[in-house]
């Protein structure tokens, strides 16, 4: 268990979460474009259920979940998603008319980082679905910090935000095999493994994370996991209804989600049974553990004290009146900053 | 669902005429005119750096300028201003200038507002797919076979061959298409309508062409443009979603939709498939396809058994006090009662004089038709009445209410419309008694509400429920579509088309303000004086679409008709519009953007009789197209951020937003205002040099081809070689545009939005009626709740009955519920779509970065038990096919499609299929008859109102394995 001074967070609201990927191109057009990252999503968003990004990556084992160090599978680069190559210029200049047509380039490809979108699960009409985006969870116990032989991981000390210090790395990929959550990618190119970095750089300039800053559905809180005057420490510790996904793990994440409620179900005749959900409380308790129930039904009481009239300081935080307000005072414009 | 054209520069023209001086005389925006936010100030970046390998993350966000962009001429319909990051030279990335002020403190703000389209844009302008250099065909076709040439020998050529076609069949036989791709407010746009104007080329109307016409709102509102600010939507209580999937189609303003349901309001969404917007709903009404106006008609029998609706504004708002002659089933008209009588004026029973009164605010009430105020009248909703007539006869009368309620407790019950729409009663009671049981409901039923046989059907079902629950024109609530803030600048410099008589007949109308009647006359006189034509018309008479659309299994199975009667009244009665003429054929087409083979129905008949006509395609694009590349000419259009620009400005966001530019153009492109520019200048220039003079233009009236740039650029006032020229024009938006906070051309780029700090006068898609408050949310049809201005229909009042003799002949003079003409077909399946959150109809629907997030190719989407019957699993390749064409495509197997559907979104290239077969192929669109109607009050044709309506949805197919 690592101790830092203090420790960056983020909640995640899957109520509002629109599956739009603005997130994953933000984090894209930022951090991995050049050579060896074509296929790495630090940010991934995926349609629950569903096998996921790496391909079932829940069934991969590592972590701690018995409370020891597990080392699971390793991912192939196949199971994240190839970075498929198109024929555009053979197609538009090529002179072969309509016999060519635009293609992904070699092998049929049998996955991707988005592969199960929009598909969901149960029967059809209570069928059901939601997303999930992820980063690295940036853990207080992160497995990958200590599967790592050469100590190339870094936990820093001012923010807990877990960094692979690519001088250090020599692309053994242990991390990969120890991360529970399959959040780490290996730069063929490099020889060595990237991931998220919380964006860091922009967090020392007082800049929220691209992800959660360019979130046009208002999903992501930002800020410290202790301070009590922001959303993070409200939603998780006060009213408990941020949980993070899969605690069996055992690395404990500093990322929290308000888990999905969903529309009301049809009974057998199809009129509204309002008397259970229409996800599974299974499902849910399998992703976030049992406390999902309580949250819900807190979100659900809160709710309906609006409906009649009463204030609600959970309701008003998870509206988020003023946008610049989610970030735990990491609200500055980065068009105002002028390097020099 | 699409938001299109936008079609607003063709508005330019009509609102330089309808506002012309006129509105002067009653301004709408304040006197004072505000200041713009100061921009932020720059901060120093705090220097850090470690000397570790942590610095390497460091180094990778820096820039060396930020400028303001957005995508001008996308055709989104959202507006959101972008901070474009600059280095080294190049448009690096992007991140959203979240800048947007909250209306009320009570209300959340808009930010940050822009989606993952948006946030890679730079990375699709620097793609495979950009055009750098003009290119000329010189392979067959549709062959790929290009060589680049210089913008002269190009430009040279094309005046050639348009002056050639132009001298021997009229400048009618040029055909010019914006499509749906056609852009902003500003410089980026301008180029492209004033040539059209200009040249007087035949403009192909693709509103409903394609299928963005809520036709059912053309008849009950006459007009159809109403949308506020999307925080509206966070006050609402109730908040529908019928046949919409906002989560994916309007990803920065979603999120007001799942704010309100934490404010408590119910989220409810109306749909056959369980779609993103519906996994975050609170109820879910997962009816039968196409069964949507059987259940809105069951949901206001219940409104009105059990007396849930608002008799006042019914009464005030609504045509249903109205008195209906029994005997022919027409409105009583003055005309029956009083010798001499109009024809435009009709009675309501008044309870308080105990007899019948013209009604106040309908065309022909003696007073300019402009009030609904009833004084002391009270309409009688209810009541036979007996009434003699001029001739002495007594005919009996009944109101439209008495009418309506008969049939909705003969034939809409809950019960009822169970059995057709698969729904259970009581999910229909619910429906019913929630939204009118709440404060404030709202329905969201945009453009992807018109894109069925019978939409209009929904739509007016949707309207009464609005109507019966007095919702529509308060806060938070009515059906909502879209809508644009205009700029009074936007008038300035153009022709106006009308000409002096006009303008005289308008003054006294315009001493008394005009009302929305008056300006829907005035758009629709200068729509007559120019060359527009409804694209499924177009495609009737010149596309070789004729022999399809006539097929006995197309037509709507009530009609005794087939379509090609219906036709040949149309045109001959002048209902509408054919150009270039029957008699003649279409030679040139120019498309600046659109991409008609990726989106009108069976793209085949067109590329096999229509392209023939053809002597000239132009293709005007900063990409490649499926169309562009069956083109003659392809020439380079600079990207958004490329250019200046103003995106057309989506009342969504009280802001005007704009484009800066960032970088200099690829290779060779040029802005459009350039091409455009010198394309007209070499027109003028040739034609002289080939002593070419006169010609036919519009209607064969005399068109000089020498004087074409002088018309371009209003007389020299511009010069679109000068590369300062955009902002010329910029400015002269800005400088007469006081409903905005800027005042010049720089400070409006600077700024990127631009705050609206007032209305602007009403324009062709500025049609709320509602003045803004920059201090609330601002919503649609205000002036006629509260200041009880009359509506632009016969009746002055929302009308919900038609007694139009085609409506009549067709059952429709009430809502009512109608089966598609697929409603029998043997075929089992039937193709669903709708946009998806991937794409701007094509434009990003090839960018690799974002098709590796998808299957990175066309996929359907169907149920288990329809795969499972087929022997089809995730993943394989699939035909979809009928009788008129096919198409391969991979399946995604999901629980959340409903059986019977296939789901395949909007917008793949048709290279992206194999042979370039793509998803328009079985697409038959056989369309409404009665969308031909004219000569009724709001029952008529102009540009971008009242066309016949292309049918993407709803198509009988079946689907198969491919080995």
């Amino acid at each position: 268990m690592s101790t830092t001074k203090r420790q960056v967070a983020m909640v995640l609201d899957l109520n509002k979460c629109l599956g739009c990927h603005t997130c994953t191109v933000a984090c894209k057009t930022l951090w991995t474009r050049d050579e060896g990252m074509e296929y790495m999503h630090f940010n991934t968003v995926n349609t629950m259920p569903g096998l996921g990004t790496p391909k079932n990556w829940e069934a991969m084992g590592g972590g701690f979940p018995a409370g020891d160090a597990a080392l699971g599978e390793m991912p192939s680069t196949g199971a994240f998603g190839e970075a498929w190559e198109y024929n555009h210029a053979e197609v538009f200049h090529g002179g072969k008319g309509q016999d060519v047509h635009l293609q992904i380039q070699g092998p049929a490809p049998e996955w991707g980082p988005n592969w199960d979108e929009d598909q969901g699960g149960g029967d059809f009409p209570n069928s059901y679905f939601f997303y999930l985006p992820r980063i690295c969870n940036h853990c207080t116990h992160p497995a990958c910090v200590e599967a790592c032989p050469r100590s190339a991981i870094v936990k820093r000390d001012d923010d807990g935000i877990v960094v692979v210090d690519e001088n250090r790395c020599r692309g053994l990929r242990f991390c990969m095999e120890a991360c529970p959550y399959k959040k780490i990618y290996f730069n063929h190119v490099k020889q060595v493994s990237q991931k998220c970095i919380f964006c860091y750089p922009r967090l020392e300039q007082g800049v929220a994370p691209a992800c959660a800053r360019q979130c046009p559905g208002r999903v992501r809180f930002v800020g410290y996991r202790d301070d009590e005057n922001a959303p993070i420490w409200k939603l998780v510790d006060k009213w408990q209804v941020a949980l993070p996904l899969h605690p069996e793990f055992g690395t404990e994440p500093n990322v929290f989600y308000v888990p999905p409620a969903g529309p009301a179900r049809f009974d057998a005749a199809g009129d509204f049974d309002f008397g259970q959900r229409r996800i599974p409380d299974e499902y849910l308790v399998s992703l976030f553990g049992e406390r999902v129930l309580g949250a819900l039904a807190t979100l659900a009481a809160e709710r309906e004290k609006v409906r009649r009239g009463e204030k609600s300081e959970l309701m008003e935080l998870l509206i988020a009146f003023r946008w610049n307000d989610m970030f735990g005072g990491f609200d500055t414009n980065p068009q105002t900053l002028r390097w020099t | 669902m699409h938001v299109s054209r936008r079609h607003f520069l063709a508005g330019a023209g009509v609102v330089a005429a309808g506002g012309l001086v006129f509105h002067n005389l009653r301004p709408k925006t304040p006197g004072a005119i505000l200041p713009g936010p100061p921009p932020a100030p720059k901060t120093a970046a705090r220097s850090i750096r470690y000397d570790d390998y942590s610095d390497i993350w460091r180094e990778k966000w820096t820039w060396d300028k930020v400028v303001k962009g957005t995508h001008t001429r996308a055709n989104c319909c959202d507006a959101c201003s972008w901070d474009v990051y600059v280095r080294d030279g190049i448009a690096w990335r992007e991140e959203q200038n979240a800048i947007y002020e909250p209306h009320r403190a009570d209300v959340p703000d808009m930010n940050p507002r822009g989606c993952q389209k948006g946030a890679c844009y730079t990375t699709l302008q620097l793609a495979e797919s950009r055009i750098k250099y003009p290119l000329k065909r010189v392979g067959e076709r549709g062959e790929g076979k290009w060589k680049r040439v210089s913008w002269d020998e190009a430009l040279q050529d094309i005046a050639d061959q348009l002056i050639d076609i132009a001298v021997e069949d009229g400048t009618e036989s040029i055909v010019f298409d914006d499509g749906t791709t056609n852009g902003g407010f500003g410089p980026e746009s301008h180029g492209d309508a004033r040539f059209r104007d200009a040249m007087n080329c035949t403009a192909i109307d693709s509103w409903a062409g394609v299928s963005d016409m809520p036709m059912g709102l053309v008849q009950t509102w006459g007009m159809f443009n109403c949308e506020g600010t999307a925080d509206d939507w966070y006050l609402s209580d109730y908040i529908v979603i019928w046949i919409g999937n906002p989560n994916s189609t309007r990803i920065p303003e979603a999120h007001f939709l799942h704010e309100a349901r934490y404010r408590g309001a119910q989220l409810v969404v109306i749909a056959p498939d369980l779609s993103p917007t519906t996994a975050h709903a609170d109820l879910w009404l997962n009816l039968r396809p196409e069964s949507d106006s059987a259940l809105g008609l069951a949901a206001a029998q219940v409104m009105i058994a059990e007396k849930l609706y608002k008799a006042d504004y019914v009464a005030e708002q609504t045509d249903l006090p109205f008195l209906i002659r029994t005997d022919d089933g027409r409105f009583l008209r003055e005309g029956d009662v009083v010798r001499g009588g109009a024809d435009n004026a009709f009675y309501v029973w008044d309870e308080s004089s105990g007899k019948i009164v013209v009604a106040p605010g309908c065309e022909g009430d003696g007073n300019g038709g402009r009030s609904l105020a009833l004084g002391g009248m009270r309409p009688a909703l209810t009541g036979v009445r007996q009434v003699v007539l001029a001739d002495g006869a007594t005919v009996e009368c009944e109101t439209v209410f008495d009418r309506l309620v008969r049939k909705l407790d003969a034939e809409h019950t809950p019960e009822q419309a169970a059995a057709v729409t698969g729904l259970h009663p009581n999910v229909i009671r619910t429906f019913a008694r929630g939204m009118a049981g709440a404060n404030r409901s709202m329905i969201f039923a945009s453009w992807g509400a018109c894109k069925h046989y019978h939409s209009d059907l929904f739509q007016r079902a949707m309207v009464l429920l609005m109507s019966l629950t007095g919702n529509q024109g308060k806060q938070g609530g009515g059906l909502k579509v879209a809508a644009w803030w205009w700029l009074e600048g936007l008038e300035f410099g153009g022709e106006s088309p009308l000409g002096l008589t006009d303008k005289l007949g308008l003054i006294p109308k315009a001493i008394r303000g005009l009302s929305p009647r008056d300006y829907e006359q005035i758009y629709t006189k200068v729509s007559d004086k120019q060359g527009w034509t409804p694209l499924m018309v177009f495609l009737y008479v010149h596309g070789g679409y004729k022999e399809l659309w006539d097929k006995p299994q197309l037509q709507d199975k009530s009609l005794s008709r087939n379509v090609a009667d219906y036709m040949r009244e149309s045109i001959d009665k002048g209902w509408t519009r054919v150009s270039p003429r029957e008699d003649r054929n279409p030679r040139a087409y120019i498309l600046t953007g659109c991409n008609p083979f990726r989106r009108w129905p069976s793209p085949q008949i067109a590329r096999e009789k229509l392209w023939p006509k053809f002597d000239l395609v132009v293709s005007i694009n900063f990409r490649m197209t499926s169309t562009g590349i069956y083109a003659d000419y392809v020439l380079p259009a600079a990207a958004y951020y490329e250019k200046i620009g103003i995106k057309y400005a989506q009342s969504y966001v009280p802001y005007v937003i704009c484009s800066d530019k960032a970088t200099e153009p690829q290779g060779e492109a040029k802005s459009e205002w350039e091409i455009f520019g010198r394309l007209t200048k070499t027109i003028g220039e040739r034609a002289t040099e080939r002593g070419v003079g006169v010609v036919r233009g519009w209607r064969d009236e005399p068109l000089d081809l020498r004087t074409v740039h002088a018309r371009q650029t209003s007389n020299g006032r511009y010069d679109p070689l000068d590369p300062d020229d955009p902002m010329r024009v910029m400015d002269d938006i800005f400088a007469h545009s006081p409903s905005v906070s800027a005042r010049s051309g720089r400070e409006a780029l600077d700024m990127g939005a631009v705050p609206v700090i007032a209305s602007a006068p009403p324009g062709i898609i500025n049609q709320n009626y509602s003045d803004y408050d920059p201090n609330d949310t601002h919503w649609a049809h205000r002036d006629f709740i509260e200041k009880k201005v009359a509506w632009p229909t016969l009746t002055g009042r929302m009308q919900f009955y038609i007694d139009h003799p085609w409506f009549l002949e067709a059952r429709e003079e009430l809502p009512t519920h109608k089966e598609s003409p697929y409603f029998d077909s043997r075929l089992p399946l039937r193709m669903a779509g709708g946009h998806t959150r991937w794409s701007i109809h094509s434009i990003w629907r090839d960018v690799q970065l974002l098709l590796r997030l998808q299957r990175g190719q066309p996929v359907c989407w169907m149920n288990p038990r329809d795969t499972a019957a087929r022997g089809i699993v995730d993943g394989d390749t699939v035909r979809v096919f009928n009788d008129n064409g096919a198409f391969e495509c991979m399946v995604k197997v999901a629980a959340v499609t409903a059986p019977g559907e296939v789901i395949v979104y909007h917008a793949w290239e048709t290279y992206q299929f194999r042979n370039w077969k793509g998803q328009q192929e079985p697409v038959e669109s056989p369309w409404k008859a009665l969308h031909l109607a004219g000569g009724y009050g709001q029952i008529h044709y102009r540009m971008f109102y009242g066309a016949p309506s292309h049918v993407p949805h709803g198509t009988a197919i079946d689907v198969e394995k491919v080995a």
